[in-house]
């Protein structure tokens, strides 16, 4: 499902989705992963059909151990959204009680109901979820606000959880969990956004890192980049700086980008570098909305 | 194989030496040791293939080791079987596919109803986290099992491996940090070890704030203790001028002190500035400072600030040059509100 939702949004950023002939039997796949039982905290869709006969409205319950999964959930919706479908096949509300049921006492997610990690990134996918089916009627928000404070490390990033290392990653995970809730400016503070603009800008080397002293690497011109927009600083970074790495780590054999000048192109990587062209506003590429990092368009 | 299997019915098939050899973990792409289709012992199980629909989305190019392990993997799943032919199974999925969060649950189901021996289970997962140190799964399995066994074994000498291999593991400090807290009597030895993998790497950032991480869950962040980090900081500072980690570290534990002991440290920032080549970093701390002056009250160390300010603008950090003329602008206007 991630691999599809970065390649389809990859093509809708670059303005390449006419050249995707069967959007409605791709909005029939995606949904065919959704699990169908509408009473079930189980709801959600799954990275692929584990096992159940197809069927475009979602497949039963396969097996125990078969159930949605928040990063999974949130590619698919962002993925319809992409394509045009307006989510009406999507139980909205068992979807929004299976991500409520999905939440910690502190705040944070598991990525599926019969358990995994629980850190900034199911945050994020938990937020988006419940932004794009409009529902958070079933997820204490304050609570997921004060983890996303309690992640704030002490060289004023933010990390996966309480007291883990800052990261590009999570920082753009926690800044847009926030954002998607409407808490930015109320949780953080005017002090702490700016002392979380200087962290941000401090990861320019010439493209971005996700952490002080590591390697710059393609996928953190979005996490970093779009930490940036959203505390309404892209404007003070290096453009030119983070372009010319950019195109650096493009391939000319086989098209896309890669983490590192000279690796192999993945779609993960392609997308991000697209999705942080995007932010720099550059030319040939769509706006895209920074909380769901899909196009605007779409949104 | 027979037709007569109920799909739905739990079947748990007898003792039986298992079919694949478990010392050994299968490869990759090279041919598998048994073919399950052919091997009497799965002779009673229909392989369930994976349900792409009439159009598939993002096909892979599956080996034919890896559909029929997940065919087999699939019948299972759905009859919820616990066994050791499945245990097994699990072994070989794993192998193939690492990330596969279901495959990883269904082997913990079986390994606690069969009363496994955890620490087996250990070795194993220790050999997949070598293949793959940076799989959130395996890392998960690991956390799962120490939660089990209860004890912390040999799991701080095992992260402590790991992070020779990688330092700035993600996912061992994580897990270093869940035994910590889960054993809280190893505290004692952490803020030791941290500052030997500081001294072997003074640009260690995970290790800097694993240091930070431990002082937060063992003391109080009294004067005295924050001193102290201090002197500890400005010799590592010393040893690496141009190293963000360090002087993060000293703006975070300086971090709620008054202002008199920033200014300290403020004296001994320009002092070491003017015999040796300033870093951004120094002056970028030099003007949280300033900062905190301005706020209190000092609104003459504004034209100190704009100065670092222009330092770094227009040669020292070019890069964040938008940035330092913002922080100018910034400190300015709060000198003016000040006065309002």
């Amino acid at each position: 499902m991630s691999i599809l939702f970065f390649s389809l949004s990859g093509m809708d950023l670059l303005g390449a989705l006419d050249k995707c002939q069967d959007k409605q039997q791709i909005v029939d796949w995606i949904y065919s992963t959704m699990l169908s039982d509408k009473k079930s905290l189980k709801t959600g869709f799954r990275g692929f059909n584990i096992g159940s006969d197809f069927s475009s409205i979602g497949s039963p319950e396969f097996c125990p151990f078969d159930s949605g999964h928040l990063a999974m959930t949130y590619t698919a919706l962002a993925s319809l959204l992409v394509l045009g479908d307006n989510l009406s096949r999507v139980d909205r509300e068992s979807t929004a009680r299976a991500v409520g049921s999905l939440q910690n006492e502190d705040g944070s997610f598991l990525s599926s109901l019969d358990g995994g990690e629980c850190d900034m990134r199911y945050v994020y996918c938990a937020c988006c979820i419940c932004f794009m089916i409009d529902d958070w009627r079933f997820v204490d928000a304050n609570k997921v606000a004060e983890f996303v404070r309690r992640s704030v490390s002490f060289d004023f990033s933010i990390g996966q959880g309480p007291f883990l290392e800052g990261h590009g990653g999570s920082t753009f995970c926690g800044l847009a969990s926030l954002a998607l809730m409407g808490r930015l400016d109320q949780c953080l503070g005017a002090k702490l956004k700016e002392r979380l603009k200087k962290w941000c800008v401090f990861r320019q080397v010439t493209g971005f890192h996700g952490r002080p002293n590591k390697r710059v690497d393609t996928c953190y011109s979005f996490w970093v980049g779009g930490a940036l927009k959203l505390l309404d600083a892209n404007n003070l970074m290096s453009r030119e700086d983070l372009i010319e790495f950019l195109f650096t780590t493009e391939s000319d054999v086989t098209g896309g980008f890669s983490k590192w000048a000279g690796h192999m192109a993945d779609p993960l990587h392609s997308y991000m570098a697209v999705s942080g062209l995007s932010l720099l506003e550059y030319p040939g590429v769509k706006p895209v909305d920074v909380m769901l990092n899909i196009s605007s368009e779409a949104v | 194989m027979s037709e007569s299997a109920e799909p739905n019915q739990k079947l748990v098939s007898p003792p039986s030496p298992s079919p694949d050899d478990d010392t050994e973990l299968p490869q990759h792409n090279s041919p598998p040791p048994i073919s399950y289709s052919t091997d009497p012992i799965w002779s009673d199980v229909i392989p369930i293939p994976q349900q792409e629909g009439p159009f598939p989305v993002v096909r892979i190019a599956y080996t034919n080791e890896f559909r029929e392990v997940h065919d087999y993997l699939r019948a299972l799943l759905k009859s919820n079987e616990v066994s050791e032919r499945a245990l097994s199974l699990t072994k070989h999925a794993v192998s193939l596919n690492p990330a596969n969060y279901t495959t990883w649950q269904y082997r913990r189901l079986i390994l606690k109803n069969l009363k496994c021996d955890l620490q087996e289970e250990l070795v194993f997962n220790a050999e997949v986290i070598e293949k793959h140190p940076k799989n959130y799964q395996v890392w998960f399995h690991r956390q799962k099992l120490t939660e089990w066994i209860g004890l912390p074994g040999q799991e701080f000498e095992f992260t402590a491996e790991c992070l020779e291999d990688d330092t700035k593991n993600y996912h061992v400090w994580q897990y270093r940090q869940w035994l910590l807290e889960k054993f809280p009597s190893y505290y004692k030895a952490e803020l030791e070890f941290v500052d030997s993998l500081i001294k072997n790497d003074v640009r260690n950032n995970s290790a800097w704030n694993q240091r930070y991480f431990v002082l937060s869950k063992t003391s109080e962040f009294t004067v005295e203790l924050v001193r102290r980090e201090v002197e500890y900081t400005k010799l590592c500072i010393r040893l690496s001028l141009h190293n963000e980690s360090p002087w993060n570290y000293l703006r975070g534990i300086l971090n709620g002190q008054d202002l008199a002991l920033h200014l300290e440290v403020k004296a001994w920032i320009l002092e070491t500035i003017s015999k040796r080549k300033p870093s951004i970093y120094a002056y970028s701390i030099l003007i949280d400072i300033c900062e905190l002056q301005i706020e209190e009250g000092d609104v003459t160390a504004l034209s100190e600030a704009l100065s670092y300010c222009s330092i770094l603008r227009e040669g020292m950090d070019v890069i964040r040059k938008e940035f330092w003329a913002y922080t100018g602008d910034r400190l300015s206007g709060l000198v003016v509100s000040s006065k309002q």
